[in-house]
């Protein structure tokens, strides 16, 4: 009875986990989406962890909607009922109606700072011919048609110098690219007429209550607006597009793979044992280690991703075997109807099952890969608490019926002849000819796979893309510019003017850049607020206005009819210019865009980014910045695709490390031919599952190689069942065989997954554990020595 | 209920007062503006205008500001294109052609106040759509009303009717000036006569 206090105590254990997880992961949820939470940080310096996150940030909250239709008056009105909706439904930030309004507050923000603003362009406009030229450059722009500038503008601006100041600051920026109409920005378009909307979520795309909602928006703006409108195209983009998309389709393909999994298992369980005990121990096992897994993870890192759900489904695979060895044992192997027997007759196979998967976990939590951190962390302790339950609960079940030696007599094991055909088969080979053999099984694999394998590492390949979104993308690039490029150029400093003159002095190299149209676009904060030196020499030009006999200022105002007054003002002005600083435009919250770009102080430095956008020409933005110290080119998608690379290669190595210490633990207790006979199923069937890649055209990534750590884990389990079992090898082979099915039904169906590395792992995984599933009898060659040296059944 | 001085008028008096009310309700209602109608009446007179039009006009166009002790007065010429736009060229006293279109100015120069540009985005593309006798496009900005040879447009977009009053298109047998009243008081006129043989464009 000493197990009972142990049971409970794995109960209260979990009982306190799952609340403590509850509270750890808050009111946002604890499942996350973003493939991206799953790789590790390819940044290293503060700063770049500064802007990768802050970049991220002002990419991934970005929706664009587009709306394009044959007639104005039907595509004003639909993006009216969106705007109203999106308001409604408080999903977005305020600023929803900022299009042209919010245009006016910036340029009102802008007009006392419209002196000290200037480009080097317009600095030497106004200074040619002693300010000749920029009166000529007044009077054209007064008398030009449709300059719509007020009485007031025109006394407090007669240069009309602020009503190009946005759009001169702007360089290529988008504002300015297209016309504002009716409170939109509005363009022509193939189909007619078209309005560009970028909304902004408050909060992140992969939070699963804001992919539940924009969800359900779409769907209901889409509804009611479809009927109304037939004519009228909406067109959405942006990462939410992706993020909500993927997120419905992961949680179709857990309900399916979870639920057909955990129907199949149960299936089996009931057809095998005839009773609801073993079920009933199953799901304890199963259910305990999962909740135990989620919780443990989420209790560490905050959250679970979803994709670690799905893999971890698989632990139904594993967790269960547990149970299937002890009942197959209980009913049919030789210590039937005794549980305490039964227990202590597979517990060896359990316990080095138990550490040479654990070995093969820890080995995975080693590198600092967050995917695989977050798998081992959720399998390690899944496995932990099934084998604790093993221990604790199962001899407290009570026995199910038939288990009773007596009920036993004349039950056969299911599907006997079959396995009795499957064992004597393996039986009939020479040991030494099994070891040879798979050892050239092993070699040709490995051959092959020198020959023909092409690791893809490129983490954009792993992730699920959508044809619908990636199509309005592609129109929404021909119609609003060229994307954000995920490169960047990261400017760092001593402090905040030095910031701002080391853009301003890359600013030239990028607007040629521009201009030969080698580089999409760019966008930086210097190019609204430029350095204090730029903006004194602003002043000084400007003061020439207003210097000399007669000045240009009051030849500008007797040329246009002005009142002299307007000279003094001009003047009066003048003198009380004052310098724009960064600080002060993002007090302001305007001009969101490029405030973003700016990271402030990170550590002992100033820093900014630069946005880019595609395409990008890596190599001459390279050589660019050499040249100029404190900015460097940031490529995290390329770092993290090194990374990715430098992590499947140390995944690689991890695990033939760890068969080669599984070899050596194993060697000591079965001898270098038991050892090998163990060792070597696992080793071809995990080779087979990447060759199986290879054939089909499939990818074979760093999630593959988790696939291969799982076919080590569980293949191992299979042949030690095997060289551990005690007298009935076919109770131990009934096991196996259950084990099998029910890892094949868990990863098999991972490899419908839509999510490329969901799939590329199932497909490892399903064909490396048929191979192992195989060739496990054949380490019973390896029996005899252990046998010999009389290790049997242990006690517990 | 009447009131109590209606009941202490003579029965006779009574009726009368009741049928003047009537008649006054009836000449009221008929005289009330009717959106579909005023908008029928604009199309017509929009369509005539259009029907009349050359295809170039000479235009004087005067801007009267407030500030400004005389108007800022520009000439030139303006040309409905086949693709649905308008060249405007000015030719005095600063040389400047833009293009517009229904979407605004299209092409050339756009010197322009950056908190007014929506508007004037707006205000261009409704002078397109006057030269091309565009209703339903005006419709969604405009609310129109006719009078005589006098078409008015009252912005009901809430960016346009910040800056502007009211467009009033004028002419008889075709379109000979447009006015633009802005909210401040300051207005532009434009006026418009089939071009000359020598300004019209070759």
């Amino acid at each position: 009875m000493r197990r009972l206090p142990a049971a409970i105590a794995l109960s209260v254990a979990l009982v306190v986990l799952v609340p403590a997880a509850v509270e750890r992961a808050g009111p946002g949820g604890a499942i996350d989406t973003d493939l991206r939470g799953l790789l590790p940080s390819a940044v290293q310096s503060p700063a770049e962890i500064a802007a990768t996150e802050r970049f991220q940030n002002v990419l991934q909250r970005r929706q664009f909607v587009l709306i394009e239709g044959p007639e104005r008056r039907e595509v004003d009105e639909v993006a009216l009922e969106v705007r109203r909706q999106a308001k409604q439904s408080q999903l977005y930030t305020d600023d929803l109606d900022e299009t042209t309004a919010g245009m006016a507050r910036a340029a009102k923000f802008l007009f006392p700072y419209r002196y000290s603003l200037l480009t080097a362009k317009q600095r030497a406009a106004i200074s040619r011919g002693e300010g000749r030229d920029a009166v000529q450059a007044a009077l054209a722009a007064i008398y030009a048609p449709f300059a719509t500038y007020s009485s007031d503008l025109l006394v407090r601006d007669p240069f009309l110098i602020s009503t190009r100041l946005l759009v001169a600051r702007a360089g290529n920026a988008p504002v300015g690219a297209m016309t504002a109409r009716n409170g939109f920005m509005t363009a022509k378009s193939a189909a007619g007429a078209a309005i560009l909307m970028v909304l902004r979520l408050k909060d992140s795309p992969f939070s699963a209550s804001t992919e539940t909602a924009i969800a359900a928006l779409t769907a209901r703006i889409d509804t009611s607006l479809a009927a109304k409108y037939p004519h009228v195209r909406v067109s959405r983009a942006g990462v939410i597009e992706h993020s909500y998309r993927a997120a419905a389709a992961v949680r179709k393909e857990v309900g399916v793979i979870g639920s057909l999994s955990i129907a199949g298992v149960l299936l089996l369980v009931i057809s095998t044992f005839r009773s609801l005990v073993p079920l009933l121990a199953s799901l304890i096992a199963v259910g305990a280690s999962v909740v135990g897994g989620i919780s443990a993870v989420i209790i560490v890192n905050g959250s679970i991703n979803m994709i670690s759900v799905v893999a971890g489904t698989s632990l139904i695979g594993i967790s269960v075997d547990y149970a299937f060895h002890y009942y197959a044992e209980l009913r049919y192997g030789s210590a039937a109807g005794d549980p305490a027997a039964a227990l202590s007759h597979i517990w060896p196979g359990i316990v080095l099952g138990f550490v040479t998967t654990l070995i093969a976990f820890v080995g995975m939590a080693l590198p600092p890969f967050p995917a695989l951190r977050e798998l081992a962390l959720f399998s390690g302790v899944g496995i932990g608490i099934a084998f604790l339950t093993v221990w604790t609960v199962f001899p407290l079940l009570p026995s199910a019926r038939g288990d009773s030696p007596s009920a036993r007599k004349g039950t056969t094991i299911p599907a006997s002849a079959l396995i009795g055909r499957w064992l004597a088969a393996a039986d009939r080979a020479d040991p030494r000819w099994v070891v040879c053999g798979l050892l050239v099984a092993a070699t040709a694999c490995a051959a092959l796979l020198v020959l023909f394998l092409r690791p893809v590492d490129d983490v954009r390949a792993l992730q699920p893309t959508n044809d619908d979104v990636t199509a309005a993308e592609r129109r929404l690039s021909a119609f609003a510019g060229s994307p954000l490029a995920s490169q960047y150029l990261l400017v760092e400093g001593g402090g905040t003017d030095q910031v701002l003159e080391r853009e301003e002095a890359l600013m030239p190299t990028l607007r040629n850049l521009a201009a030969q149209g080698s580089l999409g676009g760019y966008a930086a904060l210097s190019q609204l607020v430029p350095s204090q030196a730029s903006q004194r020499a602003s002043l000084i030009a400007v003061s020439g206005l207003a210097s000399g006999d007669p000045a240009p200022i009051d030849q500008l105002v007797a040329a246009v009819g002005l009142d002299p007054a307007a000279g003094r003002t001009f003047r009066a002005d003048l003198k009380g210019a004052q310098l724009l600083r960064p600080s002060t435009v993002i007090a302001s919250g305007l001009f969101s865009d490029l405030t973003e770009l700016w990271l402030g102080r990170v550590g002992d430095h100033v820093a900014s980014v630069i946005a880019l956008r595609d395409p990008v020409p890596v190599a001459a933005l390279k050589a660019a910045v050499t040249n100029l110290g404190g900015i460097r080119f940031v490529d995290p998608v390329s770092s993290v695709d090194t990374l990715i690379q430098h992590y499947r290669s140390f995944v690689e190595w991890m695990i033939a490390g760890a068969y080669l210490a599984i070899l050596g633990l194993l060697a000591l207790r079965y001898g270098p031919r038991g050892a090998i006979l163990a060792v070597m199923p696992p080793v071809v069937a995990g080779l087979g599952g990447v060759v199986a890649l290879v054939l089909t055209g499939q990818i074979y990534s760093v999630f593959a190689t988790v696939g291969l750590i799982l076919v080590l884990g569980i293949g191992i389990d299979y042949t030690l069942f095997f060289l551990e079992g005690p007298g009935d090898p076919q109770a131990t082979a009934l096991a196996v065989v259950m084990s099998a099915a029910s890892t094949l039904l868990a990863f098999g169906l991972l490899a419908f997954s839509t999510t490329p590395a969901v799939h590329t792992f199932g497909v490892t995984i399903c064909v490396g554990m048929t191979i192992a599933f195989l060739l496990s009898p054949l380490a019973r060659g390896g029996r005899s020595r252990h046998d010999e040296s009389g290790h049997s059944a242990h006690g517990l | 209920m009447l009131s109590r001085r209606a009941r202490l008028l003579p029965r006779g008096r009574r009726l009368r007062l009741a049928v003047l009310v009537g008649v006054c309700l009836a000449v009221t209602a008929v005289a009330l503006p009717r959106p579909v109608e005023a908008q029928h009446e604009a199309a017509a007179l929009l369509a005539r205008w259009v029907e009349a039009a050359p295809t170039s006009f000479d235009f004087v166009q005067e801007k009267h500001l407030s500030v400004l002790s005389r108007p800022i007065v520009s000439h030139g010429v303006i040309t409905r294109r086949a693709d649905q736009t308008l060249l405007w060229h000015q030719t005095d006293p600063i040389d400047a052609t833009i293009v517009i279109g229904p979407a605004g100015i299209e092409s050339g120069a756009g010197n322009a106040d950056t908190t007014l540009q929506g508007a004037i985005a707006s205000i261009a593309g409704a002078v397109v759509d006057i030269f091309f006798g565009r209703v339903d496009h005006l419709a969604t900005l405009f609310d129109a009303t006719v009078s005589d040879s006098r078409l008015v447009l009252t912005p009901k977009d809430d960016l346009l009717s910040r800056v502007m009053a009211r467009i009033e298109l004028d002419g008889a047998s075709g379109l000979s000036k447009i006015t633009l009243i802005e909210k401040s008081g300051d207005f532009t006129t434009i006026g418009l006569a089939p071009a000359s043989a020598a300004s019209a464009p070759k």
